[in-house]
């Protein structure tokens, strides 16, 4: 309250009453029942995820489930337990961090022997499982517990925000369990009758070789996922260093560039995506790099434009006077007010990536048959969908849908919060 | 800057665009990869018939030779030879353009209309439920294969209640309606010479596929007449407007989107590349014969010479698309215009 | 003299996330025909809030939550719904056809900023024509074009330029044709917000002049809204204070200038340099205004207050006749 004061102090006998920007955005009921959508939907998918493991074909479904809930709530209390010592000014942040690595090794080397004694199992698979399921619920956790209250601040927002990502992670979190909570292995042909109906033996039908199409749904996103997690990287780490160095730098190093990158933004995506991926050959790293080619560009341009806006505020002005490095200048000025519009090209890219892997494989420049996969599934239920079997392509293509929306939303949410456009 | 003078400096800026376009594609295509031709055939094949095959296609000159070839030949309008059948790759794109024209066409219109409504509709009820909805609805539309929502088209509109056909440009058992060619796009040629039953037939084949094209491509104009809109409509000529008593419908047609139209028509220029792109694979999903099959069956092919023509087409397309938006922004824009 | 405008009690609301601001609170003001109302206050305290609530125009999130606006036409309009009867109207039970038809007809708004308050996609005949057929839908476009001329004539911009776009007026220009947007259709009221602030001294000046001359021509009443006492001094008949969504006095000008009886009212002038007296001391008000979320019970000014009163921290002070022959809202001046 006392600090309000002062800032009213400071701000001078001409006090505005400018209608707060939150005000524009009070949540209404509807945003509330979609949250609420999202959230319970997010149960069913936990109550489905135990039914699957408990009749899964690896038979330790339960077992690697389990694990990994009891991985992500260890770091849940390990990491409240720093945060709690840290405010109580026991321990320094560096330090406290450094504790939480120790307590996080010391964790594993504790469950993993023991899983290893308990369990019969075919390691790298199970730890890949294990590990990356538990993480990934950690961060959900973890997204939920310190970002939702701050975020639901933001309003409509925030809420999309969090929903966006609570999606990817609940798919991110089945695509590391996949190869254990699958009722059939994804890849196995001729598990049931051809073209089979959704029935209670085959939940969401058989495709048009007899494969277990929940399995496949179940197992089919990491092709997805993997494409647009590499895709992703490789335009951050090229796109942004190469869009600072460009307008930083400034004259012909910039003026060509910017010329090879709006020329390269103006090109139809896909087109280009295409031609590279014919030339590259099947494969989900060409295929990622194709992706990649096209979108760095978006990288480029926004990082140039903002770095060029932010150069002018009158504090690096202030900076630069003052006789700072450049160093200092682009890493300590200029880059903490670029990364957010970076974020939001890069949750976009996200979407568009999911998007273009699908576009890729539907015009035949996918991965090979045997590889459980939504785009291939989407793509030859195309044929299948004539003869009356929609089954085939509509789960696979529901789920890409579901993993864009997740993306997306998180885009438009993060957009709404990280670089106001409507500010009062 | 008058207009002429604006104009003028565009084109300049275009050309070294397109010439940078050309050369981008030909390292991919040429380049990159070593040899097209011994990626065309999979297997091994008789070093005596791949010869010939590279010299057929000019594949034999060094690299800076072929350069030369390639650029000369665009700007005669060549694209090249075909490495299926040695057919000038032109005729092919000349042949199916009006194909993808029309589909665009029809799609862009969809888009623009649709967006445009509900983005002026969303702003105007601002933070209302009906607000919420158009966004949520854009944003789940900029979220599907634009394919998988025109499989899910076929499968209910012509599979399920058999209304409309799954495919083609035009019914092959109705030779004797097809529309004369005069322009290439089917709906103008037959109104032009007055087949109406040309004119249905062909409206019905098109509506499916610029229907999935229009949706896909519409979420982007609702949230840009969106934000545009909301951004123009607390502008103070707009209060004045209102305050003047000018009635609801001018201030926010004739003021307010006048306003917020021009940010939405550099998009438009923009959004025509997505708009080829999601072409290439409503075109696949409903078999239309434009340039997106062409396209797609020569990648079936590993037809590298027509990948490599039909890209090239795109580029221009698209430079030269673009370069004409900016020409009508300025015609639009009072500021520019002067 | 009869009353032009007469406002009772009115009330408005922001909704905001962090709650509800009332940014007018209880407002009563009586304005005689062809005087002018100078409306004062520090920026934020509802003195715009009250000129667009006359228009019902409050900005989003704004609303008008009770209170009466009367006003009293000397002529008939006719609306499509519903024609308005000469006389007084409170303008709280019109409908909205019937509003815009008021709105530049009977009332008309003078934006702050001229730099943004034209469409740039229209050139200022156009903005004539606009505004003539939406009240006279059977006007040609010809005669309002005329019309327009000879408006901008009497404003000093040469009749030719009709055909120009806002972008290529001066911003005093702009201010210019704005006002003669506004007396287009000869209306009674006139509210300037803030008409001159953003521009330069001597166009400033200008302006102002060329009003009063107009407000004279044209029969004019006229709402003048600004933060800067000077400009009143000049050309204001009466004044209002407001402070933090009420209004604190409401006297003459002379009064108001030679006897000011508010506490508020003798900071503010107290903080006015004077030319003729360069030894006066300026002083400032100490604190700063209350933030409008949170409530502050009895007089809102009386945090700041150097005279304040325990009834003045439990009961709001209402507005009764002060000896300088205004009203004032003090408790100072209850007993007597």
């Amino acid at each position: 309250m006392d600090n309000r004061q002062d800032t009213k102090l400071v701000s001078g006998v001409f006090y505005q009453l400018s209608p707060k920007r939150e005000s524009f955005q009070n949540q209404s009921r509807t945003w509330w029942i979609i949250f609420i959508i999202v959230v319970g939907g997010s149960l069913v998918l936990l109550a489905g995820l135990f039914l699957l493991a408990a009749q899964s074909i690896s038979q330790i479904g339960i077992q690697v489930v389990l694990i990994t809930f009891a991985i992500a709530i260890c770091m849940m209390i390990i990491l409240s337990i720093k945060d709690l010592k840290i405010e109580d000014g026991t321990l320094t942040t560096a330090r406290g961090y450094a504790l939480f690595i120790v307590m996080c090794v010391v964790a594993a080397l504790i469950l993993i022997p023991l899983s290893l004694v308990f369990l019969p199992l075919d390691s790298l698979t199970f730890w890949i499982a294990t590990v990356g399921g538990g993480l990934t619920l950690s961060f959900t956790g973890l997204m939920i517990r310190d970002f939702y209250p701050e975020l639901r601040e933001r309003g409509t927002a925030g809420i999309l925000t969090i929903s966006g990502l609570l999606i990817v992670f609940a798919i991110v979190y089945m695509t590391f369990l996949a190869p254990f909570i699958t009722p059939y292995l994804p890849f196995s042909i001729n598990v049931g009758p051809v073209l089979d109906p959704p029935s209670s033996e085959y939940p969401l039908g058989t495709t048009a070789l007899g494969q277990d199409l929940l399995s496949r749904v179940i197992a089919g996103g990491a092709t997805m996922l993997q494409v647009a997690a590499i895709s992703v990287a490789v335009c951050f780490t090229i796109g942004v260093p190469v869009g600072l160095l460009a307008s930083f730098r400034g004259g012909l190093t910039d003026r060509v560039l910017s010329l090879v990158m709006d020329s390269i933004f103006a090109f139809p995506g896909l087109v280009l995506a295409i031609a590279i991926a014919a030339m590259l050959g099947p494969g989900a790293v060409n295929m990622a790099i194709s992706i990649a080619v096209v979108y760095i560009p978006s990288y480029f341009r926004v990082v140039r434009s903002q770095v060029l806006t932010v150069r002018e505020l009158p504090y690096v002005e202030a900076a630069v006077v003052m006789g700072a490095r450049d160093r200092d200048i682009m890493f300590r000025y200029i880059l903490p007010n670029v990364l957010p519009s970076a974020v939001v090209v890069m949750s976009i890219n996200f979407a568009d990536a999911v998007l273009t892997a699908a576009g890729l494989t539907f015009v035949g420049l996918g991965l090979p048959v045997d590889i459980a996969d939504w785009g291939w599934d989407l793509t030859s239920g195309r044929n299948q969908m004539i003869v009356g079997a929609w089954w085939v392509s509509s789960f696979p293509g529901l789920m890409v849908v579901i993993l864009a929306l997740g993306f997306t939303l998180a885009g438009d949410g993060l957009n709404e919060i990280l670089t106001p456009k409507l500010q009062e | 800057m008058s207009l002429r003078s604006y104009i003028v400096s565009r084109v300049l800026l275009t050309i070294p665009m397109i010439m940078l376009l050309l050369t981008l594609v030909f390292i991919i295509l040429r380049i990159v990869p070593g040899d097209p031709a011994l990626l065309h055939f999979e297997k091994n094949v008789d070093p005596e018939v791949l010869a010939q095959f590279r010299a057929q296609l000019g594949l034999d000159k060094s690299i800076p030779e072929q350069y030369w070839d390639y650029l000369t030949g665009i700007f005669r309008g060549d694209f090249g030879l075909s490495m299926q059948d040695f057919a000038p790759i032109t005729d092919h794109l000349v042949g199916r353009f009006p194909a993808t024209v029309e589909l665009a066409l029809y799609s862009m219109l969809i888009a623009v209309g649709l967006g445009v409504f509900l983005g002026v509709k969303s702003s105007k009820k601002y933070d209302s439920n009906t607000d919420q909805g158009i966004r949520l609805f854009g944003i789940v539309t900029y979220a599907i294969p634009v394919f998988f929502l025109g499989m899910i088209f076929q499968f209910i509109f012509s599979i399920w209640l058999d209304w409309l056909p799954t495919g083609q440009r035009f019914d092959p058992r109705m030779g004797a309606y097809m529309p004369e060619r005069i322009t290439g796009l089917y709906t103008i040629d037959s109104l032009l010479t007055g087949n109406l039953v040309g004119f249905v037939t062909s409206l019905r084949y098109l509506i499916l596929p610029s229907l999935t094209l229009g949706l896909i491509l519409c979420g982007v104009f609702i949230r840009l007449t969106r934000t545009n809109m909301l951004e123009t409509l607390r502008q103070d000529f707009v209060v004045a407007a209102e305050a003047r008593g000018l009635s609801e419908r001018t201030v926010t047609y004739g003021y307010a989107l006048k306003n917020a139209f021009l940010p939405i028509l550099t998009m438009i220029g923009l959004q025509f590349a997505i708009l080829l792109a999601g072409a290439i694979l409503t075109e696949t999903t409903f078999n239309w014969p434009g340039l997106g099959t062409y396209l797609v069956g020569r990648i079936d092919h590993r037809d590298y010479t027509a990948i490599q023509g039909t890209v090239v087409f795109f580029g221009i397309l698209v430079s030269l698309v673009s370069l004409f938006v900016d020409i009508l922004y300025a015609y639009f824009d009072p500021r520019i215009r002067l | 003299m009869t009353d032009l405008l007469r406002i009772e009690n009115l009330v408005v609301e922001y909704a905001t996330r962090r709650g509800t601001a009332r940014a007018l609170d209880k407002a009563s003001i009586i304005l005689e025909e062809n005087k002018t109302l100078g409306l004062a206050g520090e920026s934020g305290c509802g003195k715009s809030t009250l000129g667009r609530a006359i228009m019902r125009l409050v900005p989003y999130p704004g609303k008008i939550i009770e209170g009466e606006i009367f006003l009293n036409l000397d002529q008939p309009v006719s609306v499509k719904t519903e024609d308005i009867p000469m006389g007084e109207v409170n303008l709280m039970n019109l409908d909205e056809d019937q509003m815009r038809a008021l709105r530049g007809r009977m009332i008309a708004y003078i934006f702050q900023d001229p730099m943004t308050s034209l469409n740039p996609m229209l050139t200022i005949g156009d903005h004539f024509i606009q505004i003539m057929q939406a009240h006279d839908p059977e006007i040609e476009d010809e005669a309002a074009l005329d019309r327009a001329k000879e408006i901008l004539d009497g404003l000093g911009i040469l009749p030719e330029r009709v055909t120009d776009y806002p972008h290529q007026f001066s911003g005093g220009m702009r201010q210019r044709v704005m006002i003669g947007l506004g007396l287009a259709l000869r209306p009674r009221l006139l509210i300037s917000d803030e008409p001159t602030t953003s521009l330069d001294v001597i166009v400033e000046a200008q302006i102002l002049e060329q009003m009063a001359e107009l407000k004279d021509k044209f029969n004019l009443t006229m709402i003048l809204i600004t933060h800067n006492l000077g400009v009143l001094a000049q050309t204001a008949d009466d004044i209002a204070i407001i402070y933090a969504g009420r209004i604190m006095e409401h006297a003459s000008t002379d009064a108001l200038f030679g006897n000011p009886q508010h506490p508020y009212t003798k900071a503010l002038l107290e903080a006015v340099p004077d030319v003729s007296k360069p030894e006066k001391k300026l002083t400032w008000i100490p604190g700063a205004p209350p933030d409008l979320m949170d409530f502050i019970p009895g007089c809102m000014y009386n945090p700041r207050c150097p005279h304040a009163m325990d009834i003045c921290r439990t009961t709001v002070p209402t507005l009764i006749k002060s000896k300088s022959g205004g009203k004032v809202a003090c408790w100072l001046y209850e007993e007597e």
